[in-house]
């Protein structure tokens, strides 16, 4: 492995900070950090100090809204990816990963597309030339995806290696069609000045039709040469080209293109092109002359170019494991010797090595961009390129740079909820690191909190969705909503805070003397079962419809059970007895006899405890008045009662 | 990095915090000037001040927030010798149109003798529970038994460092393997030989809290500590922030007997140093997820350290002042118009029409 | 599926709809609304898909919509509704009701009347969660629990029923002129008539116990009293408001939370649902089709239960379909409608051939050969 390239980051300044105070004070946000000027020693002048916070982000690609399709899109692909199985066979597997690749590649074309017009629309300069420089970072990356697609995706055999290459040239290169269009659309397109350079340009990229098409321009012109013409057009008509899908064996092909290759080598030796200079050089460059090719350095512009023309005319059955040595003396001849190459060289060089992990590490240092390397690690991860290579950190790596690119969508104020199936598939630490972010996205209205907590349940992540659930409720009782408040703690199944707010309802009652939220209180079901100040709530709104509804025998039972079953809080039993009392004072006789005895003892039980010492004499009063009320009333139903059922047995 | 944005934070002194609540929607800061403010983001992205008050009779060092199952409740500590706890209460539906909200004292915490020199909730797991340590060289650990009633917290614990304390963080984890812990650093100049991070552990028995490790390696004074998140790891990491910035991994040991009523034993490891910012370290603190640590140190720089899937750490950008005074609002303006210094790695490759694509290198 | 078209539009996506078309024609819609949630800075936009939408023979669109123009809208878009054709409400998270306007040409929208904190608690904005519109009638409901009717042409609120609800309500829709319905988030199925003076629902009708929570609820078009509504667990529940209080029947349609439901306006049998689990349904209630049929189409059918036997007595001389019980030899049929499935379907529109939804993964796709 190359050492990692070891400099300090240039810093990112921050206006007006760094004069009177020397230090710089800051705190993480979820999505950004704050700065701001301060001094932690606390000597030197006092002074005005600190004017401003600063809020600095740390990405600033996420921002742009063309990309965000790219992410939206890509997370579409990445999600589908995810989901082929195991068990296909790997013949089946291997189609499926080179479409999704191109997939991601006509991606990333669309949104480079769109950037494109939008730099050439763009009115200010440095817009545009944000545009701008977000398109070449395009360029680049599709250009080194494509490149990885072609060698380790498809992993192309000797024959088709260099079609594929030859695809990758043309794609990247495809000013040439545009020149060709121009040049052919002229008046006079053999006097166009740009006429050699497109017929040399097909050459080059192996696009002999093509080249022989602009060519006839010339051919019919110029009677008096046009043998030589026909001669070119013939080498040109006759170059074999490989064609896997059919039966031709790559020998027979070999010896084809030997047979071409020497005829070429002939047309030069006897001078057939000596008359005109232009078919001379095209005859060279078919017979690979490196002199030759490298003349037309305008023309390839790039060395990979020319690795990928000398390879068309000198090896196109290159196999695989030879490809690097032709690429590192391709980049030498081409850059020279004392050009240093630059990042995007060295990667595609790491790539024609085949060295996976030099292309994914150092794509991570020279692109500031966490999608592509993610995305790409991530389809070769799954296409076992990367555990064939590294046994010890393939999948990590893969993890690493996913869990990176989505913790970045998790800074985004929108983008976060696409981050969640990255972390999905992220086994060793996605889960914890969703657990820590989904929690901090803020909870601005119901609907946002239950999609947060969908994500939560679904997960079974119950320590997020009860603090979401515990959050809202403490909100909604902030703002004086008891039925959501308790909905909330429901939903949170937090005990302790249902029964918080069961006291505030029952407080609320003894204040107003009517019970509010009635929808939510007559319709709390089993969840009344959540928390014992909850189900007396419950019940004794209950006892109360009921006697609202004069259902006074039923109403009178469950008032009694309250008491019996230990439901209610002794604190409210007195409450309870004098509820009692309008059922005790009816015409009819509503408790039976063992009812009457159960609700004497209840008052007895009541009054034998020890009584709160802090009651102020008047308190006192008005219980034991109470307590003589309710003594009487209870003797007087007793005795009715008595009588009722004895006249019923008899 | 860019700067997005610039707030006129408009204290009349230094700042000495700035503290983000945990959706990062609101901030308090606090200041010399012995006042906190709360700063709201508004539907528009943009920063308001909501309140402003004076909180101590001195300078306010810390201000921290409490997570919102608690509610709205923020925490303080000063130079006056006092912490304070400040909840926001509900007012009339007019000042919220005023754009203001009431934020009331709840508590005093006058315990120490000396210099409140932090203050920090507890892992929300633990409860309403808030910690202060003081140049006294005590820790104190205070708890709200009724969540619903801020104004009364009871000291639970207090314990003793023997040396003046400077900074406080808690363990995260609340994983039921960890028993809760706190680690406190010193800035005491005068005992030079002894270690100046130690960390105590919670005992379940004993219900005290005993310590469990000193960092006999950190000799130098240390002005900031602080625990990563957990990740569900059997270690803990901590960073120090000294006279350079340590990560140290403590792994705790087996004990030797299931019931053996001691502290836990750790093994402790440097998982890195970095001495860049050439003196004194004086604020560390990770980001969400751990996988950023911030610094910041005499050197006048904040700096961002990451470790790659290898746990090779390096610095991934710096932060510093430009140097330029700046006052009123002509320095607004011009903050506000920075368009962000392209600071962190890229690739910039020339226009296709150039013919050749061009990368150039700025390595992060 | 061949001819649905998707555009990426940078904005999470809260609402889509249709601008209506005229009542006389037989047009199909060409333009559309969309409203943003969740984005530092939200939009009301509107979209059209042009003239040339007319399909070749494979039944495909190369029309994407274009923007036509887009407004600010202060915090999320809850709810989006025409009033007529160049007119439409906004709900907000912010409280506020607005009405936008959008210009002849259709070339400009802008504000035209806000009703601000429409939707409040005592000492803080509360969200608006949904509205509808009569024609010049508003009604708008939110998590505070309120009930607010006003009138297009007047600044002032008609009228507002504090406390309609204890907990958040979640969607309205009308029910009759003077009649709405709202779904809340206790499982609750409340009507409302404006005539009377009273601030308690006229009819409380609700699931079973469980308290599943319903979040979007619509009507017949030409049967008032049948109402589907859409749950937090993804069940699509029917209801014959005249009849009973608990749903008619109770499908299991998603497996999260549905957010929109909708008969279709002109041909009820087909109704359309969309949910948070990223999928839009296609419900068709077709009366005597044989298994064999349905089997060859090949239908995603689901699980359907029934929960009470066909109602005895009937007086209608029309059934609906939607009300048969399962002894008849009606049956329901739902298909999808989206080629992959990720992030939720926040909302969807149907009118005529048409259908436009809106994706938390910032897509619109339009679907212009609904078969109906």
């Amino acid at each position: 492995m190359m050492e990692e390239v070891d400099v300090e980051p240039s810093p990112t300044l921050i206006p007006g900070a760094g004069f009177h105070q020397r230090h710089l004070g800051f705190e993480w946000g979820p999505g950004d950090l704050l700065v701001y000027e301060t001094n932690y020693k606390l000597q030197g002048p006092k002074s005005a100090g600190s004017p401003f916070v600063h809020i600095v982000r740390k990405d600033e690609d996420i921002c742009s809204p063309i990309l965000r399709k790219l992410f939206n899109e890509s997370h579409l692909i990445f999600v589908g990816l995810q989901k082929i199985k195991e068990d296909v066979p790997s013949k089946n597997k291997k189609t499926q990963f080179v479409s999704i690749s191109k997939n991601y590649r006509s991606v990333i074309r669309a949104c480079m597309e769109e950037l494109q017009q939008n730099a050439v629309s763009a009115q200010e300069g440095t817009v545009a030339s944000q545009y701008g420089d977000q398109v070449s970072i395009l360029l680049a990356i599709e250009l080194i995806w494509n490149l990885c697609e072609v060698l380790f995706i498809d992993a192309s055999p000797a024959g088709s290696l260099l079609l594929h290459l030859l695809d990758w040239v043309r794609l990247h290169k495809s000013d040439v069609d545009s020149r060709a269009r121009e040049v052919l659309q002229s008046e006079s397109p053999t006097r166009h000045q740009a006429y050699w350079d497109v017929v040399i340009s097909l050459v080059l990229q192996g696009r002999m039709d093509e080249a022989r098409q602009v060519l006839s321009k010339q051919a019919s012109l110029r009677a008096e040469s046009s043998s030589v013409f026909r001669r070119m057009d013939l080498l040109l008509q006759n170059m074999p080209v490989f064609n896997p899908t059919g039966t031709q064996t790559l020998t027979e092909f070999d010896m084809k293109w030997r047979n071409w290759h020497e005829e070429c080598d002939r047309s030069l030796q006897d001078n057939t092109f000596a008359s005109n200079r232009h078919l001379e050089t095209i005859c060279k460059i078919l017979v690979g002359d490196e002199d030759a090719l490298l003349e037309q350095k305008e023309l390839l512009s790039t060395w990979y170019h020319f690795l990928v023309t000398r390879l068309l005319f000198t090896h196109p059955s290159i196999k695989p494991p030879d490809l690097h040595y032709y690429a590192q003396s391709s980049m030498n001849m081409f850059l020279g010797p004392r050009a240093s190459p630059e990042p995007l060289d060295i990667i595609l060089l790491s790539a024609f090595e085949f060295d996976l992990h030099q292309v994914i590490k150092d794509c991570s240092i020279a692109l500031n961009n966490w999608w592509f390397v993610a995305h790409l690690t991530d389809l070769l991860d799954h296409c076992k390129l990367l555990q064939s290579h590294n046994l010890h950190f393939g999948s990590n790596l893969r993890e690493f740079l996913v869990l990176e690119y989505a913790s970045g969508l998790f800074t985004h104020h929108s983008l976060w909820q696409l981050a969640v199936d990255y972390f999905d598939h992220c086994p060793e630490f996605g889960r914890v690191y969703l657990e820590l972010q989904i929690e901090r996205v803020p909870l601005d209205t119901e609907r946002k909190a239950i999609k947060v907590l969908r994500i939560c349940e679904d997960r079974q992540m119950s320590e997020q969705v009860r603090s979401i659930c515990k959050i809202m409720a403490k909100r909604a009782l902030r703002n004086n909503r008891l039925g959501s408040a308790l909905s909330w703690s429901i939903r949170a199944k937090d005990a302790a805070f249902a029964t918080l707010i069961s006291e505030r309802f029952l407080q609320d009652y003894s204040n107003k003397g009517f019970f509010t939220d009635l929808d939510l209180l007559d319709n709390l079901g089993p969840a009344m079962l959540l928390s014992d100040r909850l189900t007396f709530l419950g019940k004794y709104r209950e006892f109360h419809r009921l006697y609202g509804e004069n259902r006074f025998t039923e109403a009178a039972r469950l008032l009694l059970s309250l008491m019996t079953a230990k439901i209610a809080p002794r604190s409210l039993w007195m409450t309870l007895l004098t509820d009692a009392l309008p059922l005790l004072e009816q015409k009819e006789v509503i408790f039976s006899v063992d009812q009457t005895y159960e609700l004497m003892s209840c008052l007895e039980e009541l009054n034998s405890g020890t009584k709160e010492p802090k009651q102020t004499d008047q308190d006192d009063d008005i219980e034991s008045t109470k307590t003589e009320l309710l003594r009487l009333s209870l003797a007087r139903n007793l005795a009715m009662a008595i009588v009722k059922e004895g006249t019923i047995e008899t | 990095m860019f700067v997005a944005k610039s707030i006129a934070a408009d204290h009349k002194d230094l700042i000495h915090d700035v503290s983000y609540d945990f959706h990062g929607r609101r901030m308090a800061t606090c200041s010399s000037d012995q006042s906190v403010k709360v700063w709201d983001k508004g539907d528009d992205g943009e920063w308001h001040c909501t309140a402003s008050w004076k909180t101590h009779s001195g300078s306010v060092w810390r201000v921290t927030w409490a997570h919102p199952e608690f509610g709205q409740v923020l925490a303080s500590c000063s130079f006056d010798r006092t912490a304070a706890v400040w909840e926001e209460i509900v007012g009339e539906s007019n000042d919220k149109q005023r754009g203001q909200s009431h934020w009331i004292k709840r508590t005093t915490l006058v315990d120490s003798r000396t210099s409140v020199t932090d203050v920090k909730f507890a892992p929300k797991h633990m409860g309403l529970m808030l910690t202060t340590c003081s140049a006294d060289g005590v820790v104190r650990i205070y708890e709200a038994p009724d969540v619903m009633n801020l104004s009364q917290w009871s000291l639970q614990h207090e314990i003793s460092c023997k040396l003046s304390c400077s900074c406080i963080s808690w363990n995260p984890s609340s994983s039921r393997a960890h028993p809760p812990m706190i680690a406190v650093g010193s800035d005491d100049s005068n005992v030079t030989y002894s270690g100046k991070v130690q960390i105590y552990e919670y005992n379940e028995n004993t219900r005290k809290y005993a310590k469990a490790e000193t960092l006999m390696t950190v000799t130098d004074p240390v002005h900031d500590i602080a625990f990563a998140p957990n990740l569900g790891r059997s270690f803990h990491v901590l960073a120090i922030a000294t006279k350079d910035v340590r990560i140290f991994k403590l792994i705790p040991l087996r004990r030797e007997s299931a019931n053996s009523s001691g502290p836990t034993k750790f093994e402790v490891q440097v998982m890195a140093q970095f001495d860049s910012h050439n003196s004194q370290v004086w604020r560390v603190s990770w980001n969400i997820t751990s996988t950023l640590l911030a610094s910041s140190g005499d050197d006048g720089c904040v700096r961002l350290w990451k470790a790659n899937y290898m746990d090779n750490w390096k610095c991934t950008g710096i932060l510093r002042g430009d140097g330029s005074p700046v006052n009123g609002s002509s320095g607004h303006t011009a903050a506000l118009s920075t368009v962000g210094v392209p600071g962190a790695a890229q690739m910039v490759v020339g226009a296709s029409s150039a013919g050749r694509k061009k990368a150039q290198l700025m390595p992060g | 599926m061949d001819s649905i078209n998707a555009k990426y539009i940078s904005q999470k996506i809260s609402k889509t709809r249709w601008r209506p078309v005229s009542a006389a024609s037989l047009q199909q819609p060409e333009l559309f609304a969309t409203g943003s949630w969740d984005n530092e800075n939200n939009k009301v936009s509107i979209w059209s898909v042009g003239d040339h939408g007319v399909s070749n023979m494979d039944g495909e669109f190369d029309e994407e919509p274009q923007l036509l123009c887009d407004s600010q809208h202060d915090g999320d878009v809850l709810d989006l509704q025409f009033l007529d054709q160049d007119r439409l409400v906004s709900a907000s998270s912010s409280g506020a009701v607005t009405i936008f306007k959008l210009q002849s040409d259709c070339q400009a929208l802008s504000s035209a009347h806000v009703w601000e904190r429409a939707h409040q608690y005592s000492c803080d904005d509360a969200p608006c969660t949904s509205v509808v519109c009569r024609s010049p009638e508003i009604v708008s409901v939110g998590e505070d629990g309120r009930v607010i009717l006003y009138k297009a042409d007047q600044t002032e609120v008609v009228r507002v029923i504090e406390n309609a609800d204890s907990s958040t309500i979640h969607a309205v829709t009308f029910l009759r002129t003077t009649e709405v319905l709202t779904v809340n988030s206790i499982g609750q199925l409340k009507m409302w008539d404006f005539r009377q003076q009273s601030d308690s629902p006229a009819q409380i009708l609700s699931l079973t116990g469980d308290r599943v929570p319903l979040h979007c609820v619509d009507k017949h078009p030409n049967q008032q009293h049948i109402v589907a509504t859409g749950g937090q667990d993804g069940m699509l529940c029917i209801w014959d408001v005249r009849k009973g209080n608990t749903p008619f029947s109770l499908i299991e349609a998603h497996s999260a939370e549905m957010w929109e439901v909708h008969f279709h306006p002109s041909n009820p049998n087909h109704l359309f649902t969309c949910s948070e689990d990223g999928s839009l349904l296609h419900w068709e209630t077709t009366s005597g089709s044989d298994m064999s049929t349905l089997l060859q189409r090949g239908w995603n059918s689901r699980v359907i239960s029934h929960s009470a036997a066909p109602q005895a007595g009937e007086n209608d001389s029309v059934v609906s379909a939607w009300l048969a019980g399962d002894s008849s030899k009606s049956r329901l049929e739902a298909t999808h409608m989206l080629p992959s499935q990720t992030l939720s379907v926040n909302s969807l529109d149907v009118l005529e051939q048409c259908l436009v939804c809106g994706t938390d993964g910032e897509a619109v796709y339009i679907h212009r050969q609904v078969p109906v």
